[in-house]
């Protein structure tokens, strides 16, 4: 139980992502730190739901590119997205329509379509200059409908469970959920446990949350206690998310996060990318920007 | 001078030959006599992609001696944009387009052995975790540039082809020398070789000797069957693998 496993195209491990997409995502949130390549056209206050379609597409383009290599995409993971509010349901779109679990391969070569953004980068002499990047879309903003989160637990369990019955040495799957977490079919924790006492040789299922709010506060992330958090739903969701594995955080702290034992993968009004960079997958420069 | 030369390679397990992204340098023919010889081997990053191409420019550069004694920048910029003319010479899909903007990285180690009437000597420099070891029998004389097991890890700091990433003052080769002795042997190896060798030296285990059974043995055929061992006894990561030995003689 030590998330040592390798992972590689012969031995894939698996994300599943869970999305908010009920009708209280219609709501305003504060925007989020960091989004450098947030489109030009972005409003000061975007809608909780374009929230999760912006935090969905910037992990999976941070994965794609993960796992890219020069002759293609390496399919190191197995990826879901499991969409909640009219139902529960696999949330790709187009080719991927109704597919649970994709080859981290296909979904790079499907987005529904791909946007040019710009992002200022370092110019090697002290200046920035700015750069156009390929910013893919594969989901498009969606608030409708009730939260049954406890229920896109249970079919996340059902999906993972027949995923870990083929791949029982692998490394274990990422479940990373965005909402708000105002769930209304019940306190989501006893599904959620039971998604994480979900295992394989190599560890538990780890459960990483995004808490998008519409409150004004500062972005947290990876916090180790509930003290500096909000409300009664960041700190259940805090509650709900796995403790960082001790690769993860010994990587953490090389990006300079202050954590400790006792982080969580949880971030409050913050993007979840960093995680991406936290899987091992083999040499990664630490000069790299 | 002249030498005594082997190289030896292998991919990580489960992956093609062609996935290979370490590269090495070695003259042409080590068995004529010179004034000096000069050898290198590089390890792409894994995580990057167009490594393996990055990490055969810089070997072949330092083999070339156009890298100067502290990897000159200039020398750099040029293999930077040969890198780059590469890349950018074919239409490539989204995500291979945004993974070569991050660049690709590697490592370098690099040897050079000369002789006078007076003394054989060598000068290395190193960026990164490949690391060079000379041995006088069973004795570790030098191990470059890293000195024990538990300095590596996953995320060293390599040579970027990205000028953006262009040489910080923590970037710097490090750089070593001495002299040589007839019967003297350099062992230069990528990374998870390296990590091993000196993890079964701390362990108080002959790892030289092992090592040394391979030039006696068949080249080809002994060094994927040793790996093959290490790796699925849990003793070498698995990793491509590069190693050269060298014995000069004056």
């Amino acid at each position: 139980m030590t998330y040592s496993a390798e992972i590689s195209r012969q031995n894939p491990s698996c994300f599943l992502f869970l999305i908010d997409q009920s009708a209280s995502m219609i709501e305003r949130q504060v925007p989020s730190q960091g989004e450098a390549d947030a489109p030009a056209t972005n409003t000061p206050k975007k809608t909780k739901a374009q929230g999760v379609a912006d935090a969905i597409n910037r992990l999976l383009q941070n994965l794609v590119i993960k796992c890219a290599k020069s002759e293609g995409v390496r399919d190191y993971y197995s990826v879901g997205v499991l969409g909640y509010g009219q139902g529960v349901r696999p949330a790709f779109g187009g080719i991927l329509d109704g597919r649970e679990l994709v080859p981290i391969s296909e979904i790079a070569n499907s987005p529904v379509r791909i946007e040019e953004r710009t992002k200022k980068i370092d110019d090697g002499a002290g200046g920035l200059v700015d750069q156009v990047i390929k910013f893919p879309i594969w989901f498009e903003p969606v608030a409708s409908g009730g939260t049954p989160m406890c229920r896109a637990f249970g079919q996340a369990k059902a999906l993972l469970e027949t995923w870990l019955a083929e791949h029982p040495d692998s490394f274990p799957p990422i479940v990373i959920s965005i909402t708000d977490g105002e769930s209304t079919d019940g306190d989501p924790s006893k599904p959620a446990q039971a998604l994480k006492d979900l295992v394989t040789s190599d560890g538990n299922v780890l459960l990483f949350n995004v808490h998008l709010s519409s409150r004004h506060q500062t972005p947290i992330e990876f916090p180790d206690s509930d003290l500096e958090l909000p409300d009664q739903y960041a700190k259940l969701l805090f509650g709900m998310s796995s403790i960082l594995p001790a690769y993860m955080c010994e990587i953490a702290k090389e990006e300079e996060y202050n954590v400790s034992a006792e982080t969580r993968g949880f971030v409050f009004n913050a993007d979840m990318v960093s995680v991406i960079r936290f899987l091992d997958i083999g040499t990664r420069p630490s000069n790299l920007r | 001078m002249n030498v005594e030369q082997a190289a030896f390679h292998l991919q990580k397990a489960g992956n093609a030959p062609g996935d290979y992204e370490d590269a090495f340098y070695q003259p042409s023919s080590g068995g004529g006599k010179r004034r000096s010889y000069r050898y290198a081997i590089a390890d792409g990053a894994t995580e990057m992609s167009f490594s393996g191409l990055w990490a055969n420019l810089l070997v072949k550069a330092y083999g070339d001696d156009r890298l100067g004694k502290q990897l000159d920048p200039r020398s750099l910029l040029a293999l930077r944009q040969q890198w780059k003319s590469h890349v950018e010479g074919k239409p490539l899909p989204w995500y291979a387009e945004e993974k070569a903007r991050l660049g690709a990285f590697s490592s370098l180690l690099g040897l050079r052995l000369s002789a006078s009437r007076a003394a054989g000597t060598w000068q290395a420099i190193a960026v990164g975790d490949s690391c060079l070891f000379q041995l006088r029998g069973s004795e570790v004389l030098t191990a470059f540039p890293l000195k024990c097991s538990a300095d590596f890890n996953n995320r060293p700091v390599l040579i970027s082809s990205n000028s953006a990433d262009a040489m910080q003052p923590r970037e710097l080769p490090a750089t070593a020398e001495g002299q040589w002795h007839d019967r003297d042997v350099f062992l230069l190896m990528t990374d998870a070789l390296a990590c091993w060798f000196l993890r079964s030296k701390e362990a108080g285990e002959q790892p030289s000797e092992l090592l040394g059974s391979l030039v006696k043995g068949d080249e080809h055929g002994a060094f994927p069957e040793f790996i093959r061992i290490l790796r699925t006894s849990g003793k070498l990561r698995n990793d491509d693998v590069t190693l050269l030995i060298v014995e000069p003689r004056r």
